[in-house]
């Protein structure tokens, strides 16, 4: 809870710190490429998985009702509002959450982080409002990246084990995920983008006491960040079943 | 990430660690000493995470019951075959993962790079029967159990939402599970939870062991540490999900 | 005591050393100079067979060899007590009251009494010293490796840690081998000064010797000099 209290501050600190100073686009876009790239392979190995998985199970519950045909728009939904996020979200929290607060914990033990400060620079301006920008884009775009390939191994997988034609797969996507499905998807991937980001900084930026402290901040970055990306998977699930009854009472 | 090297080493630490419960020396305070500190210490974060996945799995088959067959009824048997066979496992499994591994790779990096691990073989100690042993048993039996808490409070904070939200009556929420979930449920879920529970222990260790150099060292080791196992948790998920297809 | 003959070592294709030659006495005592990054670390855990040599003949007539670590190697987990204890119980299977007065006294030596319940990352970098050589000690070995065991301490300190392992290899009768960057340590610490450089080590003899060499390579470490054949 105190964790939690200091971590609203640190964002309070980041946003104020981003909106005072002037971005260098151009070390924010680095930054992202850098994030991107690293990751990439990994959420997409990641993603196939996690759409395979998912129509495995679906395929056993729904084989029981003789209603294979509705796989293909039960799985995506279910993948794209709720499973995907969730899980692509857990790897990034140690693919790029881990790795910012092992960066930036070693750059705070060896004392860099106090060389920045004795040259006049904030380095709160200077290292971590440039990595949270980079990092929030970075994750959003690895999210989508992750459940579009999660669509493709949940196909193959139909097609492979369950036997039902590709097409017929796709064709029952949009009667049950349209764009509401996507626009929910994507509203999660940001939230989760922001924790990934700002959990990692937080831990990293705050490390103390030498090569285990920078150890310590990472397992308690990926710790802290998988759970609060679970709270916040309720908070908005509450919030977007709020809006959709807003607009025409459910669907 | 994987490298050759890397998967040579892994091998290496766990044919000997598994060779050890055969021939080794069982250190039973050491292994109590890890169950306490990774297992009871991992109670309180996968009990809460859980308890949130439970609730939003009820909402979101709720959804998604209401939209493809236009009724709830059926809430109890879905979401009881969901939790039971995946989610009820994966999530705590992928908590686990990184907290236990992550601290494990943390623990042994620190001491490879201070040298303790060198002090042990100096001592005639074998570091993967006094380091990695104690930790695979721990990871094992920490793995098995948090899974099972995981499961009972999952399904219970999905009753609840469901008992509070769609108006089932617990009894009858119960007796629906019953139709759906049996003993082999739970007997796939214990493997996995066995399976994720072993393998990511080595996965930990073997990364600390590969430890190199001050503060960077350990940081990057703990974070190839988690993702791995994070991807090793989805894979091994998948296998075994197909395998279960093909048993049952 | 201690033979080595044509010994070499390479990591991942690269030669760390070869050739070296070093024979330590019964009682007799090492001493190896040598710039950073020259492999006398790698050398005296080949020493201490922890690595396992590529070429040539590692000899140890000694049952125990006991170390003192760059960093100290102290377990972090356990306290200052415990990290006396341990290689008791593991190493000599002394445990009870027989290993607690043992222990004791050898905080005593190291003028450690009254820090037994803390634990090792509270100490100084000079009591972690400390610590770390009544662990190598505490096991009784015929042979005693101290790698680098001044490294970070201030002058004086350094000084009283060099005494204490004169000393206590006075009193066991133990050889020794030790690695520093210090001259002035060095010839406290060795009957016989070795130069480590250039994957090679050369023997400087006496510490009179030495101060008296003619060697280019051993004159210009001796005497911090930036020209020379180590450039």
């Amino acid at each position: 809870m105190k964790e939690l209290g200091k971590l609203v501050l640190f964002y309070r600190d980041i946003f104020r710190t981003a909106i005072r100073s002037k971005q260098n686009h151009r070390q924010i876009f680095q930054q992202m490429v850098e994030v991107y790239s690293r990751s990439f392979s990994t959420v997409v190995f990641a993603g196939l998985f996690v759409g395979a998985i998912l129509t495995l199970q679906f395929q056993m519950v729904l084989a029981d009702y003789e209603a294979l045909s509705m796989l293909g728009g039960i799985t995506t939904s279910a993948c794209v509002r709720e499973v995907g996020p969730l899980i692509i979200s857990f790897l990034l929290a140690g693919k790029i959450g881990a790795f910012t607060a092992a960066e930036l914990g070693t750059m705070r033990v060896t004392e860099q982080m106090d060389a920045i400060e004795c040259l006049g620079t904030d380095p709160l301006e200077y290292l971590v409002v440039p990595r949270f920008i980079a990092i929030v884009n970075a994750s959003i775009l690895l999210l989508v990246v992750g459940l579009l390939v999660s669509l493709g191994g949940s196909v193959l997988v139909a097609t492979l084990t369950a036997g039902v034609n590709p097409l017929q797969y796709i064709t029952s996507i949009p009667r049950f995920a349209g764009m509401d499905v996507f626009a929910a998807g994507m509203f999660k991937s940001a939230v989760y983008g922001t924790i990934v980001a700002g959990v990692a900084c937080h831990q990293g930026f705050t490390a103390s006491g030498g090569a285990k402290g920078v150890g310590n901040a990472v397992t308690w970055a990926a710790i802290y960040t998988n759970l609060y990306i679970v709270l916040a998977n309720f908070v908005t699930s509450q919030f977007l079943e709020m809006i959709g009854h807003l607009f025409g009472g459910g669907h | 990430m994987a490298t050759p090297s890397f998967a040579r080493e892994f091998w290496s630490v766990a044919t000997r660690t598994v060779g050890w419960a055969f021939h080794g020396k069982w250190r039973r305070e050491e292994i109590l000493q890890h169950l306490v500190h990774h297992g009871i210490g991992s109670i309180p974060i996968i009990g809460i995470s859980t308890a949130f996945a439970g609730l939003v799995v009820t909402q979101e088959i709720a959804f998604h019951m209401d939209h493809a067959l236009h009724t709830t009824t059926m809430i109890p048997g879905f979401t009881g075959q969901f939790i039971m066979r995946e989610l009820g496992i994966a999530v705590p499994a992928l908590l686990i993962v990184a907290k236990v591994g992550a601290s494990m790779t943390a623990e042994i990096g620190g001491m490879k790079i201070t040298e303790q691990v060198d002090a042990l073989k100096l001592l005639g100690i074998d570091p993967v029967g006094y380091l990695v042993f104690p930790r695979w048993i721990a990871g094992i039996i920490a793995t098995v159990s948090l899974t099972l808490i995981a499961l009972a409070v999952t399904l219970s904070c999905a009753i609840l939402m469901a008992v509070t939200k769609f108006n089932f009556s617990t009894l009858e929420y119960v007796n629906n599970l019953r139709h759906f979930v049996d003993l082999k449920d739970l007997a796939c879920a214990l493997v996995k939870a066995v399976a994720y529970g072993a393998v990511m222990p080595l996965i930990a260790c073997t990364y600390g062991f590969r430890c190199q150099g001050g503060a960077q060292g350990v940081g990057s080791a703990t974070t190839e540490s988690v993702v791995s196992a994070t991807i090793a948790v989805i894979v091994l998920d998948f296998v075994l999900t197909y395998l279960f297809t093909l048993v049952g | 005591m201690i033979t080595l003959t044509g010994v070499a070592k390479s990591f991942d294709g690269r030669w760390i050393f070869r050739g070296v030659d070093l024979r330590v006495p019964r009682g007799g005592s090492a001493a190896i100079v040598g710039p950073s990054g020259s492999g006398k670390t790698v050398l005296l855990k080949t020493i201490a067979g922890l690595h396992a040599a590529d070429e040539g003949r590692v000899v140890v007539e000694s049952q125990e060899v006991g170390m003192l670590f760059q960093r100290n190697a102290l377990f972090n987990s356990l306290s200052v007590l415990e990290n006396l204890l341990f290689p008791l119980r593991e190493r000599k299977g002394v445990v009870g009251a027989a290993a607690m007065a043992l222990a004791r006294q050898h905080l005593e030596w190291v003028g450690l009494s009254g820090t037994e319940q803390r634990s090792p990352d509270e100490l100084s970098g000079g009591m972690q010293k400390r610590l770390g050589i009544a662990r190598a000690l505490i096991v009784e070995p015929e042979v005693v490796l101290y790698d680098d065991p001044t490294a970070g301490l201030d002058p004086i300190t350094s000084r009283v840690i060099a005494e204490l392992i004169r000393d206590l290899q006075a009193r066991k009768g133990t050889t020794v081998v030790a690695v520093t960057n210090d001259m002035h340590r060095a010839y406290a610490l060795g009957d016989q000064i070795y130069l480590m450089a250039r994957g090679r080590l050369l023997s400087g003899g006496t510490a009179d010797q030495v101060k008296r060499t003619q060697d280019p390579a051993l004159r210009q470490f001796v005497n911090g000099l930036q020209e020379g054949p180590l450039a």
